[in-house]
């Protein structure tokens, strides 16, 4: 694919024990130098911390799913500087095995990469070829995974993956991703194609992890309903830029601007906006119907 | 990786040889292919590298696009011009030999043979891909469908035929893509593709052609699901949004190359006697400038 080009160094990027992710200037031009150029990155600076939810959204096209795809240096940097926990991406040189390790990364249709006999031995892949010599530590890595998200071990793990129902299989190959025990989870749209209780399931798992594990948490999505709810901070890619990167509430507050982006305003987003112009100041990680529902009674109760 | 490949690249340009007819590139694109193989001479060969010189400039695409066709083919260059060198048996009246070595024997007409053929893979390819990095997939397959419409007469389904031709070309930008996609999330995984001994390597493709597979049988079965809800029923009454027309373009194309060929095969190309009278003056030093 792309060679890491020749880069200038910027000393800038500081990093310390907390940072997950920190990204610098970091550019990308796909098909460089031919009639097919485009560029996808342009000067995007962040900061990820460890335990955090992010979440990316933009436009088709904005640019986000090139970025995470640095993130585990599946597309190598070309200008800039990345760093991802211990790796400097920016470097020629990366222990790629172990930063794939540690960075998770569920595709879009993650259930098209499944390909062996048995729900177990595709789970397991991964831990193979990260080394993981011993078989039963394998599966018990594999049982736990499966568990996780929400599968029945012992009914799945002879079954061949192409049995399972289409919602089965993304567990089955998220499963594949946990069972590595990522401390970055880098997921591009993880609910697309799916049914609502799916999806709920998918992030709430995706929610307990961040929140009980710690794992920190990269999500893209176009559903902008599951953006608001569940992450912590979102960060809005157009036109290979970030043009926003804040909390969810601060950002839906931005009405127009978000919807001349061909983004949508969250329900509760648009209802909270609405109670704040008519005078009710409701906290900001209200973010749920209850959540609302709650603070709007602790306002009523108050009066 | 994969986005490296040529075939059926389009090179968007608006040059003279874009806004020619496909049809007509098509054909000749095939005078070019058969007449390279009657190129014997090097005298000729030079003509011909100042045709594809003149036909790439006019093409405007650059010549890396070109040349990359090329690396497709190196491994049969290579095995056709080793064996040609190793293998051509001289005739001891006529040839020296050069070398000679256990059973091997190298003698120069085996090396001038070896540099032909060479000359001729390398030239049908180039030119070849000059069509293709001009031509849309779907101009081309529409040119193809419409040179074989003679054919209908004795039943062959040229429509269907053609439709399988675009539907496959229209396939391979989306599979390359699906490919991809699972090579990189199955690198994600761990997966390594670079090392290891012959057996590990090719183990090691099995993650990605199974996916593969099972994808391309799910388009095709998503595409002819989507075919029989649109009622297509091949060729009955069907009509084309862009029709092909003839323009001058063409007309000049098709005598340019014509006259190029003609006059280059009459005065070098043939070995008949009656040619052979008329260009004495090629004999310079005792040298036979035909043959060499």
């Amino acid at each position: 694919m792309s060679k890491p080009n020749k880069q200038v160094v910027t000393p800038q990027l500081v990093t310390d024990s907390q940072t997950a992710i920190a990204a610098d200037n970091l550019c990308f031009t796909y098909n460089a130098k031919s009639p097919f150029s485009k560029q996808a990155l342009n000067n995007i600076t962040l900061n990820i911390k460890k335990g955090e939810f992010v979440a990316v959204v933009g436009h088709t096209g904005s640019g986000k799913t090139t970025f995470v795809q640095h993130l585990n240096a599946l597309i190598r940097v070309q200008s800039g500087e990345l760093r991802v926990l211990e790796h400097n991406l920016s470097q020629k040189k990366v222990d790629l095995k172990l930063l794939r390790k540690q960075v998770g990364m569920v595709f879009q249709y993650p259930e098209y990469q499944l390909f062996a006999d048995s729900v177990l031995d595709d789970v397991c892949f991964g831990l193979k070829n990260f080394g993981l010599k011993d078989k039963a530590e394998r599966e018990a890595l594999a049982e736990e995974a499966i568990g996780l998200v929400g599968l029945d071990f012992k009914e799945v793990k002879n079954k061949s993956p192409f049995d399972l129902s289409g919602g089965e299989k993304r567990r089955v190959a998220l499963a594949g991703v946990l069972a590595m025990k990522p401390q970055i989870l880098v997921m591009d749209e993880p609910t697309a194609g799916l049914d609502p209780r799916g999806k709920r399931e998918i992030l709430s798992l995706v929610s307990s992890l961040n929140k009980e594990q710690g794992i920190t948490v990269v999500m893209v999505s176009h559903d902008m309903n599951e953006v608001y709810e569940n992450a912590d901070r979102i960060i809005v890619f157009r036109d290979g830029q970030i043009a926003y990167d804040t909390t969810p509430r601060d950002l839906f507050r931005n009405e127009e601007d978000i919807v001349s982006m061909n983004l949508e305003i969250p329900h509760m987003a648009k209802f909270a906006n609405e109670l704040e112009r008519n005078g009710y100041i409701i906290p900001d990680n209200c973010k749920t119907v209850e959540q609302t529902f709650e603070a709007v009674m602790r306002l009523k109760g108050g009066e | 990786m994969l986005k490296d490949v040529t075939f059926g690249q389009y090179y968007p340009s608006n040059s003279f040889v874009h806004k020619m007819d496909a049809r007509i590139k098509f054909l000749l694109c095939l005078v070019f292919m058969v007449g390279i193989f009657f190129v014997q001479s090097f005298v000729v060969f030079g003509f011909i590298t100042v045709f594809l010189i003149i036909l790439i400039a006019s093409s405007r695409v650059p010549l890396k696009s070109i040349l990359k066709s090329i690396k497709g083919i190196i491994v049969l260059l290579l095995l056709t011009v080793v064996l040609n060198i190793f293998f051509t048996k001289g005739d001891p009246e006529k040839d020296k030999l050069l070398v000679s070595w256990w059973i091997f024997e190298i003698w120069d007409a085996g090396l001038y043979f070896a540099a032909k053929m060479f000359l001729r893979l390398v030239y049908l390819v180039m030119g070849s891909s000059v069509l293709t990095l001009t031509t849309t997939p779907v101009d081309l397959t529409h040119a193809i469908e419409s040179l074989l419409k003679p054919l209908k007469v004795i039943r062959v389904p040229v429509h269907e035929l053609a439709l399988i031709m675009s539907l496959t070309l229209s396939f391979i930008p989306s599979l390359m893509e699906e490919t991809d996609r699972i090579i990189n999330a199955q690198k994600a995984r761990g997966a390594d593709f670079d090392t290891g001994g012959l057996v590990k390597r090719a183990k090691a493709f099995i993650p990605i052609l199974i996916p593969l597979l099972v994808g391309g049988f799910r388009r095709a079965e998503e595409l002819a699901n989507a075919m029989n809800s649109r009622c297509y029923e091949g060729a009955t009454k069907r009509t084309q949004m862009r029709v092909m027309k003839l323009t001058w373009r063409d007309l000049v194309g098709t005598l340019v190359v014509l006259l190029f060929f003609v006059t280059v095969f009459v005065i070098f190309g043939m070995k008949s006697q009656w040619i052979n009278a008329n260009v004495d003056w090629l004999y310079i030093n005792d040298v036979n400038w035909l043959y060499f």
